[in-house]
């Protein structure tokens, strides 16, 4: 049986730098990655890995901001990089980014709500003034601001997590059917991380909207998604629900990832010993499985072939030797 | 300044004279934490202000506390708190229209406040050492990693043969799990992970006695931070250095730290170990923090934040800072001060709840 999905990424790659007569200096930022939001119910789906296995990249992809070098990224039946006219307008409203940086988005002269106005001209939302108002102190208090706090004010007086909220409500006002999260409390504080994943959560449960959640942090992710996708140097290594994949992880870099979590607890210290001498080569370029060089479970065969996605259990894809007993999946087939 | 008399270079050399300054990679190897009697850090009511047209901006007010050597303090708390203020104070790296106040900083036994700038630049790195949030930033892009550290060891009177020198440096970067080929490398041929070992191999080329490490993982990944931390462990192990650790991961802070001082608004507000802290958060402020934070042991219901934000510095109205935000506020609160309660077992608390000399209803004391 197959879902119906709403957003689809299919065997996709992005190649950054190169050109006709440089073929070594390239970067493979997405590598042959392939995921999908079904549409059947709203999920938060993490996107996650260090800096430079490419979330952002896919990320980017996700919104049609890049085109993939090879693959397609599918919304609703159809290609994003092909989209006209109204089709085109209609994905922009309905997939909605909410950045990491909620300094940067904001033109300082403008008041906070400028941002606000804008959105809902540009898609014709409302046809009075009054109406307009009422979309944006709506949106405010969904998402636990005070109108009158907010409204008239400029960017440089409102705190870090308010304006990241106010970005939460600028996504809410078009009504989308998918938010993009990239990092969105990386810059906020530990006290108002809480907050604004409370609000992202809410749009989720209580509206309806599914979210893409791109993370460094697995703890967050595991508080707040329910699948999980783990990617390294461009490729995803583990995919599944948050629970199997972070407390269960079977891809010996999720292992690392999630051992490697500082908790807050004072029963279980770190241990030493983990502390290995990393790799300066860092150029990836290997026909094997990219982690080989820091796996300690390396095979021999893990140099020379690169390892497809073998079905661990129901549901759950890891890209590792470690696990050829098991079928290869069909990652088309998994939706998220 | 508030100080009637500063210390100048020679009288610096003259009373560091007893301790004898290293003038040799050997003297080097030798040095080490000093007389083992004293605390490493003794911070007295120590403040500092900024100077803003709003008025005097209360970054750090009147904060103490004692650090033993060997000792491990991490300083957490919500960004604007403080804590990176306090830290480079303790450098006396405080940049104007910032100034300490008043207050003591007394490290080894000797009062750093009335340090002129010479002599305050001999006793950074050789006594006290600052591994910074970016040590990206740090690092000379031009000069090889070896050069780098010899500059300060040069700079601060170590004179010896170039293979000595050099092979300090080797051990230095030996001790934080680098290669010896590193020294001759240049900043950009090493990743972000090894830029940050480089500066705690520079921040402890003198063995000092305190390292300040200031957020020195918030720009790493979380394998290559775990190995960083686990490199700065070692390290202040080997040295018996004391560290403050300022952050704001209480994840990071609790595998790393010994005890814990949470600061809100310029002040030390709780104090206590690292089990003390987490386990038993006394502080109501201490408590939403604790709670706030995530883990791995369960999903929960919700997820929720600390209402409200920090108040401006400028002009705090009388009684408890935290009041406006505090989920145990009573009248007392808005009106008087809390004082900093010692509660034993080493623990300080500035909260009413804990005084017996404030009537307060929901009073944890008698």
């Amino acid at each position: 049986m197959k879902l119906a999905n709403l957003l689809e990424l299919q065997n996709v790659t992005k190649v950054f730098g190169g050109g006709l007569f440089n073929r070594s200096n390239v970067t493979v930022a997405v590598d042959h990655v392939s995921f999908a939001i079904t549409s059947d119910r709203p999920t938060i789906t993490a996107v996650a890995g260090e800096s430079g296995s490419g979330k952002t990249t896919l990320s980017r992809l996700l919104l049609g901001v890049i085109k993939p070098t090879t693959g397609s990224v599918i919304y609703e039946d159809q290609d994003v990089s092909m989209l006209s006219g109204s089709a085109r307008r209609n994905f922009r409203r309905e997939v909605q980014p909410i950045f990491q940086d909620p300094f940067e988005v904001y033109n300082p002269f403008y008041k906070a709500d400028h941002l606000l106005h804008v959105a809902i001209e540009k898609f014709g939302l409302a046809g009075s003034r009054d109406e307009r108002i009422h979309l944006i102190r709506e949106a405010l208090e969904t998402v636990g601001l005070r109108p009158d706090e907010m409204l008239g004010r400029y960017p440089h007086q409102l705190s870090g997590g308010q304006r990241q909220r106010m970005m939460v409500a600028r996504a809410l006002l078009l009504k989308p059917r998918i938010i993009l999260a990239d990092e969105p409390v990386s810059m906020v504080d530990a006290s108002l991380r809480a907050t604004i994943l409370e609000s992202i959560r809410t749009l989720n449960r209580d509206l309806g909207i599914s979210v893409v959640y791109v993370t460094h942090d697995l703890t967050t992710a595991y508080q707040i998604c329910d699948d999980i996708l783990v990617m390294y140097k461009g490729s995803v290594v583990e995919q599944g629900s948050v629970e199997q994949v972070i407390r269960d992880p079977k891809h010996p870099y999720t292992q690392l990832l999630v051992e490697s979590i500082p908790q807050m607890r004072t029963d279980q210290a770190w241990e030493e010993g983990a502390e290995e001498m990393m790799s300066i080569d860092d150029s990836g370029e290997t026909t094997g499985c990219k982690f080989a060089d820091r796996c300690p479970q390396v095979m021999e065969k893990c140099h020379s072939e690169h390892p497809p996605g073998f079905a661990t259990d129901n549901d759950r894809v890891a890209a590792c030797y470690l696990y050829d007993d098991m079928p290869i999946a069909n990652r088309a087939t998994i939706a998220t | 300044m508030a100080t009637d008399e500063t210390v100048n270079a020679t009288a610096y050399r003259e009373v560091v004279g007893r301790f004898e300054l290293p003038t040799t990679v050997d003297d080097l190897r030798r040095s080490g934490t000093g007389d083992s009697l004293l605390p490493a850090i003794e911070v007295d009511d120590l403040r500092v202000y900024y100077d803003s047209e709003a008025g005097v901006v209360k970054a750090v007010d009147g904060v103490s506390f004692t650090l033993q050597q060997g000792e491990r303090l991490a300083l957490v708390g919500e960004s604007g708190c403080g804590k990176t203020t306090l830290g480079m104070a303790l450098l006396k790296l405080t940049k104007p229209p910032g100034y300490i106040d008043g207050g003591q900083i007394l490290l080894d036994g000797r009062d750093l406040v009335p340090f002129d700038e010479e002599s305050m630049r001999l006793a950074r790195l050789a006594e006290v050492a600052l591994v910074t949030q970016s040590a990206m930033n740090a690092l000379n892009p031009v000069m090889r990693i070896e050069d780098q550290i010899f500059d300060g060891l040069v700079d601060h009177g170590i004179k010896d043969t170039k293979e000595n020198m050099r092979s300090h440096v080797h051990d230095l970067l030996r001790r934080v799990g680098l290669r010896e080929s590193v020294g001759r490398m240049y900043p950009h041929e090493l990743s972000g992970g090894m830029k940050q070992r480089v500066a705690i191999a520079t921040g402890t080329s003198m063995n000092p006695k305190v390292i300040v490490a200031d957020e020195p993982t918030s720009a790493l990944d979380v394998v290559v931070q775990r190995q960083v931390m686990m490199t700065l462990s070692r390290v202040q192990r080997d040295t018996g250095a004391a560290v403050i650790l300022i952050g704001h991961d209480m994840g990071l802070v609790a595998q790393f730290a010994d005890r814990i001082g949470v600061m809100y608004a310029g002040k030390l507000v709780d104090i206590g170990t690292v089990q003390q802290i987490i386990e038993e958060p006394k502080h109501p402020y201490t408590r939403l923090l604790i709670n706030s934070v995530p883990d791995l042991e369960e999903k929960r219901e919700r997820l929720e934040g600390i209402p409200g934000i920090p108040p401006p510095l400028v002009d705090l109205p009388p009684g408890c800072v935290f009041a406006p935000r505090c989920p145990s506020v009573e009248d007392a609160c808005l009106e008087i001060s809390p004082r900093d309660v010692d509660i034993g077992d080493k623990r300080r608390v500035m909260c009413h709840l804990f005084d017996h000399e404030v009537e307060m209803a929901g009073s944890e004391v008698g």
